[in-house]
């Protein structure tokens, strides 16, 4: 195959190739745009970050209840309350993370 | 016994030392979590060693690595989220390593005893707490104060914003130990009924080692995939909780 046979062998045709590249490169960064990193969606990694978060949310506010009725005599009053609270706050930590993602997902991200 | 799924996690001395009657011996974890960081230093720096304009296979890697950490931690944190980018680096990479030198058959993986992960946990909410103060000063504390809340319903809320403040410590190495701990515990589970079943007498003895041996074989292949995702999980919810600490607004 000679240079002339290839399309583009010529410096007009490089030109052209070049030119062709940079639209190419335009259409690509165009359709990347607002494209967070992959992982960053990806539904496992949020399912392993909630799985945790109730269990964790149970422990603490038993363990904190638990201690406090300790220090202050006052049990079993305290150990119930901060159990629920909690439980409270790890249900509200699932939502946060929950609010969070969906936010990303809709390409408003913060 | 070799078939005790939990020996894998005893920790053993190597170097017997005690100071002041504190045993401080260089144990098997120390010695792999010195590995593990010598390893990605090494990596890191060799990887980056030549600065090619035009980055090679090693080089993309480290480059790949920075730019999806920069990411995260710019669209998670904000772009002031940027000075706490070397802590977020270094625990996803730590995490990252500790996590795969682990996958090696006979290696000893630290991620999975809670001391450790507890430990990375407590930096990061301590580094968030003393930043928050730091910055903003009483303001921080406005961190348990939802905005837009009627008073009434206040004393209610307080206490559960502060709680799931509390809970944000162990939910984070609760997580990173407990998945490893469970996906290394399963696997060797399964390789054990593969010998049992292998060693059976009779002539559906070795036919039926295959199906454990099978699931052993998916199971690594997720525990990589699990390894991956929790270092990734601890820095992205680092990056949340320093974003707290940064913008206790919301």
């Amino acid at each position: 195959m000679s240079d002339q046979d290839r399309p583009g062998g010529g410096p007009d045709g490089d030109g052209d190739r070049l030119r062709e590249l940079e639209r190419g490169l335009r259409a690509a960064r165009k359709a990347d745009e607002g494209n967070k990193p992959a992982a960053d969606r990806s539904g496992v990694a949020v399912a392993f970050r909630l799985s945790t978060e109730l269990v964790a949310g149970a422990i603490v506010g038993a363990l904190v209840g638990y201690g406090l009725d300790y220090l202050l005599g006052t049990s079993p009053w305290l150990f119930i309350l901060c159990f629920v609270f909690g439980v409270a706050g790890g249900f509200l930590n699932v939502a946060r993370a929950g609010i969070r993602s969906e936010k990303r997902n809709d390409g408003n991200g913060r | 016994m070799s078939n005790d799924p939990i020996h894998q996690f005893q920790i053993k001395p190597i170097v017997p030392l005690e100071i002041g009657g504190l045993d401080v011996s260089l144990t098997n974890s120390g010695l792999y979590m010195l590995g593990a960081a010598a390893a990605l230093t090494v990596f890191l720096t060799m990887s980056m060693g030549g600065r090619a304009l035009v980055p090679g296979r090693v080089q993309s890697v480290t480059e790949l690595i920075y730019g999806f950490i920069a990411d995260m931690v710019r669209s998670t944190a904000g772009s002031d989220g940027m000075k706490f980018f070397p802590l977020v680096f270094t625990l996803f990479v730590f995490i990252l390593f500790a996590n795969m030198v682990g996958m090696f058959p006979y290696a000893f993986t630290f991620t999975s005893h809670i001391v450790i992960t507890a430990v990375m946990a407590l930096l990061v909410i301590g580094i968030v707490v003393f930043y928050g103060f730091y910055k903003h000063g009483l303001h921080f504390l406005g961190l348990f104060v939802p905005k837009g809340v009627p008073w009434v319903m206040l004393p209610l809320l307080v206490p559960i914003e502060i709680f799931s403040f509390l809970v944000r410590p162990v939910s984070l190495s609760l997580r990173l130990f407990a998945n490893v701990l469970a996906g290394h515990i399963t696997l060797k589970v399964f390789a054990g009924f593969v010998a049992t079943l292998a060693a059976v007498e009779a002539w559906w003895g070795v036919p039926a080692a295959g199906l454990p041996l099978l699931m052993t074989v998916a199971l690594t292949a997720l525990e990589f995939l699990v390894a991956f995702l929790q270092a990734f999980v601890f820095a992205i919810l680092t990056c949340v909780y320093l974003n707290d600490a940064i913008h206790p607004g919301h």
